[in-house]
């Protein structure tokens, strides 16, 4: 019966020309929204909503949907083409995907990109199927100890990314660590390292941070250098369709990789709180310490732009659980598409596993289709984009500046957030220019924050004793497997220069 | 052995070498780093824990650092230096004039402006060549940002100030 009611809705989803005419104006507006540095699907869902009041419900969902799902995909055009991050989970894909562009590999790095996040958008809704009826319990035994114990584990990655620079790799980690407790402290509500300034109050912008440490300073070397993104002409480094396809080819040649960081990536999603940013960097931090060939990453290991993206599109299908379910958005994009739904007159909540069952499997089928759709789009242009990588940088870079500083602005809303854009872009010129690693930074900012936030909640609830859940105890095991294999792999000798 | 002989065959070196570029910046991570530790020494328990606990062993890490630095021998930057210390001056100078164009005079103008100096000064393109990317930039951002997506960009410090 559930078979049928899954087909019957994939079956009304390709043969209602109002669904699919939303689902297809829907991929290509994900696509913009996630290309364009500093947009993201949310304010797309934003803009979207005065358009949808009258509009029948199920068309809605699907259009705001296929939208939101594909926004990640997008955004790693140019994480990969400029080291430009589409948003702030994106710029995982720039520490690897960059060098491929440099090394001449734009095309392999897009087609990776575009297949992995395709493969990941699938396992991420095939995963909102499957676990649909043990999530209830899932999510009532997660609490903040559990967010607290996942962040430290995150944050081990630190060491993973800094290969043989530990101890630059430990004091950039820190320092994200250290920017993340600007604003107000999450106990008792004292500003710290705010200066007075009111725009320090809610901190330091993620996508502000990213852009500086990570985009800016491949534009300012760029720019100092010469030539073009690729450092092989486009004769030399053979683009053409072909090395498009290479980079799909990559995504079965590491298919186990592609599972685990698509199943990591759905997990995160579908807990509320963790953040749909972590999912990118976790993931990417796991790839590194599993890989063969650690040294690769950060140089432009095709494997570093696989685990990102892949997680970052199964994370839209695990959010969905809990918000359709529950009316919890497991991200803040969910909480803007439950915004819309309730324009919409859809009420999430548990009916939704009974009547609402038809509009949960068109949903489902929405980011399934969608997520194939984006990748088809993309392989139709992806030549021409990733032509972009050979043009004369001197003639992008001041276009690739001028989108960074806006979607800066728009995502950050305020001037001021220009001005420490470029402060913070001077620091991160300054730590490619003396071989400091950054991918740790991006670590300690993202969970810095979440970390500090559940280890107050969880003191409060639990007291000191937190650790004892069971859940936090398997998290604290996995912690220390990881420091440990971390440990035993350098004594091998296999983790050698994380270059940047 | 001279530092001469570091710089001959790529590879050759047996000691790193530290510029004094090197050397200057691990100082400045150790005041950052430093400062910040310190003045999360100033706030309440309750809020300088965090900061501290990740302060501390950080300001240490950076001490140790900064000392490793200096005690390896200085080597002359430019046995290793791929670009002219002229070009990356003046690829920071740019960037410095694009943040500060864009805060002062907004985006509308800010923005063509430093793309019309760009291609015409540092890119040595044609006066017209110039001011036709400084147009096709001005139509983007307020054809696709204000008109099409309706956000209203930043004017501009000195403009906000006049208006």
């Amino acid at each position: 019966m559930i078979a049928d009611l899954a087909f019957s809705s994939l079956g009304d989803l390709l043969t209602s020309p109002l669904l699919l005419v939303a689902l297809l104006i829907g991929v290509p507006l994900g696509l913009f929204f996630g290309a364009v540095p500093g947009l993201g699907g949310k304010l797309g869902i934003v803009l979207a909503i005065p358009f949808l009041a009258g509009v029948d419900p199920m068309a809605g969902a699907v259009f705001l949907l296929s939208m939101h799902a594909v926004v990640h995909t997008g955004g790693s055009i140019p994480a990969i083409l400029f080291g430009i991050p589409g948003s702030g989970a994106d710029s995982a894909a720039v520490v690897d995907g960059y060098p491929m562009a440099r090394n001449g590999e734009a095309g392999r790095a897009l087609g990776a990109s575009m297949c992995a996040s395709g493969v990941g958008g699938v396992i991420g809704a095939l995963f909102l199927v499957l676990f649909l009826p043990v999530l209830r319990p899932l999510m009532l035994s997660v609490g903040p100890s559990e967010v607290f114990f996942f962040a430290i584990f995150g944050i081990t990655f630190i060491a993973v990314l800094s290969g043989d620079r530990l101890v630059k790799g430990l004091i950039v980690g820190c320092f994200g660590l250290m920017l993340s407790f600007v604003g107000a402290d999450p106990v008792i509500g004292v500003n710290r390292f705010t200066f007075g300034q009111l725009f320090l109050w809610d901190g330091i912008h993620l996508i502000t941070a990213m852009m500086a440490i990570f985009a800016l300073p491949e534009m300012i070397w760029l720019a100092t250098r010469g030539g073009s993104v690729s450092r092989l002409s486009m004769v030399d480094a053979g683009y053409n369709y072909r090395s498009i396809l290479d980079g799909c080819v990559d995504v079965g040649r590491f298919w186990w990789l592609t599972l685990r960081t698509s199943i990591i990536g759905a997990i995160i999603g579908a807990i509320p709180g963790l953040g749909g940013n972590a999912a990118s960097w976790i993931c990417y931090g796991h790839a590194a310490q599993t890989s063969h060939t650690p040294e690769q990453f950060g140089q432009g290991a095709v494997e570093g732009v696989i685990a990102p993206d892949t997680a970052n599109n199964s994370k839209e299908g695990g959010s969905l659980l809990p918000t359709l379910f529950f009316g919890i958005p497991g991200s803040s994009g969910m909480a803007m598409l439950l915004g819309a739904f309730a324009v919409m007159g859809i009420e999430p909540g548990l009916h939704m596993a009974g009547d609402g069952l038809g509009l949960v499997w068109t949903l489902i089928w929405a980011l399934v289709v969608a997520n194939i759709a984006a990748v088809i789009l993309f392989l139709l242009t992806a030549k021409w984009v990733g032509m972009v990588s050979f043009i004369q940088g001197g003639y992008l870079i001041p276009f690739v500046f001028v989108f960074a500083f806006l979607g800066n602005y728009i995502s950050a809303g305020g001037w001021e957030h220009v001005v420490l854009l470029g402060v913070f872009g001077l620091l991160g010129y300054a730590l490619k220019r003396f071989d400091w690693p950054r991918a740790p930074f991006a670590i300690g900012l993202i969970l810095g924050h979440m970390s500090e936030l559940s280890l107050s909640k969880s003191l409060a609830l639990w007291g000191p004793t937190f650790f004892m859940r069971p859940i936090s105890l398997v998290l604290i095991a996995l912690t220390i497997g990881s420091v440990g294999f971390y440990v035993l792999r350098r004594r091998r000798g296999a983790g050698r220069s994380f270059g940047d | 052995m001279s530092v001469s002989t570091f710089f001959g065959a790529a590879g050759a070196r047996d000691v790193p070498l530290a510029t004094k570029g090197e050397v200057i910046f691990s100082f400045v991570m150790l005041a950052i780093v430093g400062g910040m530790t310190i003045l999360a020494m100033t706030y309440p328990a309750e809020t300088r824990l965090a900061p501290l606990v990740i302060g501390l062993p950080a300001t240490g890490l950076c001490l140790l650092n900064a000392v490793t630095i200096m005690s390896t021998k200085r080597g002359r930057d430019d046995g290793r230096r791929v670009v002219s210390k002229g070009a990356e001056i003046s690829a920071i100078m740019w960037f410095l004039g694009f943040v500060t164009a864009i805060v002062l005079l907004g985006f509308y103008v800010g923005a063509p402006l430093m793309i019309f100096f760009y291609y015409w000064r540092a890119q040595r393109v044609g006066l017209l060549v110039a001011i036709g990317a400084a147009l096709v930039i001005w139509l983007l951002v307020y054809g696709v940002f204000t008109i099409a997506l309706e956000q209203l960009l930043f004017q501009g410090v000195l403009f906000d100030k006049f208006a």
